[in-house]
């Protein structure tokens, strides 16, 4: 008997769907095991990690603001690992967002209103957007690597962000902490619903995947990036300029990790300090790809990831796991999900083998064409 | 301005670039057979603790070091899993190793912290290791000494063996190499497993020389800088070193500048420290524009890098 | 990308000495439970580390009467408030704030939940149920201080520090001039990395201080680099303040370690049902036994007596 892998004619669409779920729970299947070796009750602890923050209705909104700076930036990219362009330094584009809108508030002074929050808003997209461009123009004009070079600049933008809240921007009432001084009231974005946390930029987070996939579904666009990705040489042939192609899913994750950046500084941070690069940009990476790139798989995805945060942070007090564990369910459920992209793409054959012990692993005799 | 302090001066920065150095070797060597692990990260942190523990409990730092090299390479194997048996991406694959290996490590790690581990002795009789003048080329620890010798065994293996070159050949066009009968997937499960090696030693020269002890996170992102290292070198191990000592002395530099050090240099206080510290990056940017832009062939990255390798049969 | 630690610097104390256990009352009570709320992951081997010490000899020393619950690696941001909320929701009737970036956050949340005592560590601003409380740090810089000018040969001190915060500056001012007391012509030559923790650039940058003529060192940061690098040069070497008892076992008492005493010690008096007074606590050091234990004193001053 031998495991053969047959590369299917077109992805599983079955197996699109159903594996980012399966990913989920083989990822809380491991977890109960894994904590109950640890001497911790197990099953306690994978509810309380995946199941508690749908369970207890006051953890909404704690899953809704962790969630949407996630779905925001991961749309961005999706759009560009479709199209084959990896950029990776979103984390820099939601920081120079960020900073951007901090620059238009600290401007403001005392002044606030909608139109001070939507230029803030403009402001964060512009400098998520100027930020991608540099990747974006060194690879169009230079053939320089965009997961290197924007990963660089993600590390110049975290240097950029440390002298600005150490220094020039720092709160002067702040007794010298690196920070910059809170938002204005009126300079934050309206709160939704009374008494929670619940900004604007959640329903922006809502809303946008929808636009988003009208947009990759029936726009001209969306079909472009489509093609560029999966059939680059058809591409070109049909007259879609591939440098185009780069800039525009650059351009765009910029603008989306940008706008994020400013959600979250205007919406709920209100102040930036050394702790403001979280990792959203980089998390929202397994977003992108456990919703398979898909505007609305990237909603779900976004949610879930939301979730291991906060009940990870749930578990730690009832069941008392340290936090690191959160990151390796994270990880884990990243790397089912990367796996299972074999199921996809491959049938999965059993077939009797006539040379016992070729050896080889599956994946050299997959490809059946 | 003396050369006692000179001397110190120049011990300071092997020391900080040694561990980029060794991290920075193992990637050169993946990413030349077309592979980007962007775990490298994760790998010296599971390396760190890992070297910290089995020299716990074995009580000689050789042996953790070799565990460190061990669990490196384990994990680096990891990520060979995914991205060559499975095909998954190497970017997304990379990322999940490294939070992977940050949260395997704190867990781990719990029950090592404030823990004293042995040290390495000198290899070289004390009275040269101590000597004012000539510790300056026999006072470091051993793997210092280590990292220099595969500096020069890895520019020797890429340049003038064939394995070497089948490693390029693979980087450069992995299907022409998979059509001429090389193994492909082989080839880079290798040069995979040395890089989590490399960088397994790297994570144990913090728990184990510059700090003997754990605490989580301790490698504070160095395995990012050995990202930038590996493009500002060019993927050639000469420059490699040379890299990793330059990078070694802008952080020399900024520490100086701020304790007054630098008096000779005017101005060299009024520079914001996060100046120096953006430094690496902004010019491995650079350096990346400029090999990009005379695109000669051999000076840019491997034609490969990063792209999945997908054979007709 | 991800917050990393935190500063040394305080232990947050065991006060093992017989101060006066829970009275009789404690029988009938229920347990009370205290939420602590961690900058860093309790592995840091610093500030995080140092208190988590001190919330296990809580549980230790009080045993069937408390129970305590802690979050680690807790943005000073915004997202801390749900954390503090989801504390109060579980039923913590005390929760300890261990970092001066969740001051206004404390303050929000503790409106909220005007029947939950919180401690906040090294902030200002107070409320009917919210209290702040350090250690005097300073007064365990000057003795270093102290000790580092009358031991000096070359005259220049060094000084580690992380970034550029009253706390640190504070701990700098005091050490300088206690050692200008002692010999006027002390140099300091002082460094802030711009990190908590950074143990690679906290080795670097005290090779450097050395190398700058610094015989003393000392630090403000979180990691025991500093300790061994001076170790390793032969230079005298002074460390202020760090949080690792653990290492201690293994280096001179040429330390001088921060406990914060009124933690536990509020603990205490919210376990006895005793009434927890509002205000401002601040913990001395005390070095007297050298060890792991150390006794604190605590004044505990009214509100809006603060100096």
């Amino acid at each position: 008997m031998q495991v053969k892998l047959e590369k299917r004619p077109e992805p599983s669409r079955l197996m699109l769907v159903v594996t980012p779920i399966a990913s989920v729970l083989l990822t809380m299947a491991i977890g109960v095991i894994v904590f109950d070796l640890l001497g911790i009750d197990g099953f306690r602890a994978v509810i309380d990690i995946f199941v508690s923050p749908i369970l207890l209705s006051y953890k909404w909104q704690d899953v809704a603001v962790k969630a949407a700076p996630l779905i925001i930036i991961a749309l961005g990219l999706s759009i560009g690992n479709r199209a084959n362009v990896w950029n990776i330094g979103a984390e820099g584009q939601y920081i120079i967002g960020a900073l951007c809108a901090a620059g238009i508030g600290i401007a403001a002074g005392t002044t606030g209103g909608p139109i001070i929050i939507l230029m803030m808003l403009l402001a964060g997209m512009a400098g998520g957007t100027a930020w991608a461009s540099v990747p974006a123009g060194l690879k169009t004009r230079f053939g320089v690597n965009e997961i290197l070079s924007s990963l660089m600049l993600t590390y110049v933008a975290v240097q950029l962000l440390s002298y600005l809240v150490g220094g020039p921007w720092k709160d002067p009432n702040g007794r010298n902490f690196p920070a910059t001084a809170p938002l204005q009231p009126e300079q934050t974005l309206p709160i939704l619903i009374p008494g929670t946390t619940v900004h604007l930029g959640i329903a922006i987070a809502l809303v946008l995947p929808f636009v988003f996939w009208l947009i990759m579904a029936r726009s001209v666009f969306g079909y472009q990036i489509r093609v560029v990705g999966s059939a680059p040489n058809a591409a070109r042939h049909g007259g879609f300029d591939s440098d185009q192609t780069v800039w525009l899913s650059m351009l765009i994750g910029g603008a989306m990790a940008g706008l994020a950046g400013a959600l979250e500084f205007a919406g709920a941070l209100k102040a930036i300090n050394l702790g403001f690069p979280s990792g959203y940009g980089f998390t929202a990476i397994i977003v992108a790809f456990l919703g398979r790139l898909h505007p609305i798989g990237v909603l779900i995805a976004g949610i879930v990831l939301a979730i291991t945060y906060v009940g990870g942070q749930v578990a730690q007090t009832t069941v008392k796991i340290p936090n690191a564990t959160a990151g390796i369910f994270q990880a884990l459920m990243l790397f089912f999900i990367l796996a299972s992209d074999v199921l996809v793409r491959n049938r999965i054959r059993f077939v009797r083998s006539p040379r016992a012990g070729s050896g080889q692993a599956a994946s050299q005799t997959a490809g059946g064409e | 301005m003396n050369w006692d302090f000179l001397i110190l001066a120049i011990i300071t920065i092997v020391g900080i670039s040694t561990p980029i150095l060794l991290a920075g070797l193992g990637e050169l060597v993946v990413e030349k057979s077309g592979i980007l692990n962007l775990g490298v990260e994760g790998m010296m942190l599971v390396g760190a603790i890992s070297g910290f523990a089995i020299n716990v409990y074995s009580g000689n730092p050789w042996v953790g070091v070799a565990g460190a090299a061990g669990a490196g390479a384990l994990s680096g194997l990891l990520f060979g899993f995914f991205v060559l048996t499975l095909r998954s991406n190497q970017v997304a694959t990379g990322l999940a190793l490294t939070i992977f290996g940050t949260g395997l490590s704190s867990l781990i790690g719990l029950s090592f912290v404030g823990r004293i581990v042995p040290q390495f002795g000198s290899v070289f009789p004390p009275e040269l290791a101590r000597d004012p003048v000539l510790k300056v080329v026999f006072g470091y620890s051993p793997i210092v000494y280590f990292a220099l010798l595969m500096v020069v065994l890895v520019a020797w293996f890429l340049k003038s063996t064939r394995s070497g070159l089948i490693l390029r050949a693979v980087g450069e066009n992995d299907l022409s190499a998979h059509s001429i009968g090389y193994n492909v997937i082989g080839v880079r499960y290798a040069a995979i497993a040395f890089g989590g090696a490399m960088a397994g030693i790297g994570g144990a020269y913090f728990s184990l020389v510059i700090t003997p002890m754990w605490a989580e996170r301790m490698t504070a992102g160095r395995g990012w800088i050995a990202l930038a290292l590996v493009v500002f070198a060019s993927w050639k191990a000469p420059r490699l070193l040379a890299g990793a000592y330059f990078f070694g002395i802008l952080m020399w530099l900024e520490l100086n500048a701020k304790a007054g050090g630098l008096s000779f240099i005017p101005g060299a206080q009024a520079i914001p420290s996060q100046f120096w510290a953006a430094m690496p990056y902004v010019m491995t940017v650079v350096v990346l524009t400029l090999i990009s832009m005379r695109n000669r062939a051999g000076l840019n990255a491997p034609a490969c890098l990063g792209k999945p390798f997908l054979p007709a049969t | 990308m991800a917050i990393l630690n935190r500063r040394t610097l305080i232990k947050t104390g065991v006060a093992a000495a017989a101060l006066p256990l829970i009275g009789s009352r404690a029988f009938a009570q229920e347990k009370l439970k205290i939420g602590f709320v961690f900058l860093g992951p309790i592995g840091d081997y610093g500030w995080t580390w140092a208190h988590n010490k001190g919330r296990e000899a809580l549980e230790a020393e009080l045993g069937g009467q408390v129970e305590t619950v802690y979050v680690e690696n807790v943005a000073e941001d915004a997202s801390a408030i749900p954390v503090m909320r989801d504390l109060a929701q579980q039923g913590c009737k005390l929760i300890f704030t261990t970092s001066y970036g969740y001051m206004d956050q404390t303050i929000q949340v503790a409106s909220e939940f005007p029947d939950v005592k919180f401690e906040h560590c090294t902030g200002f601003k107070l409320a009917d149920n919210v209290s702040v409380y350090n250690s005097r740090f300073h007064e365990g810089r000057a003795v270093l201080g102290t000790i580092a000018g009358m031991m000096s040969k070359t005259g220049t001190l060094g000084y580690l520090g992380s970034y550029k915060v009253p706390e640190v500056v504070l701990g700098v001012n005091s050490f300088l001039l206690a050692a200008q007391k002692k010999n006027p012509d002390a140099k300091l030559k002082l460094v802030f990395i711009d990190s908590w923790f950074d143990p690679p650039k906290e080795a670097a940058a005290t090779e450097t201080l050395l190398n700058l003529g610094a015989d003393i060192v000392t630090t403000h940061t979180d990691s025991p680099a500093a300790l061994q690098i001076s170790r390793a040069a032969r230079a005298l070497r002074l460390r202020a303040g760090c949080g690792h008892v653990e290492l201690c076992s293994e280096c001179p008492p040429d330390r001088h370690r921060g406990h914060l005493g009124p933690t536990l010690h509020r603990a205490r008096q919210g376990a006895s049902g005793g009434h927890l007074e509002v205000g401002e606590h601040v913990g001395r050091h005390d070095r007297r036994h050298g060890g792991d234990v150390a006794v604190q004193q605590e004044r505990t001053r009214r509100r809006g007596r603060r100096g």
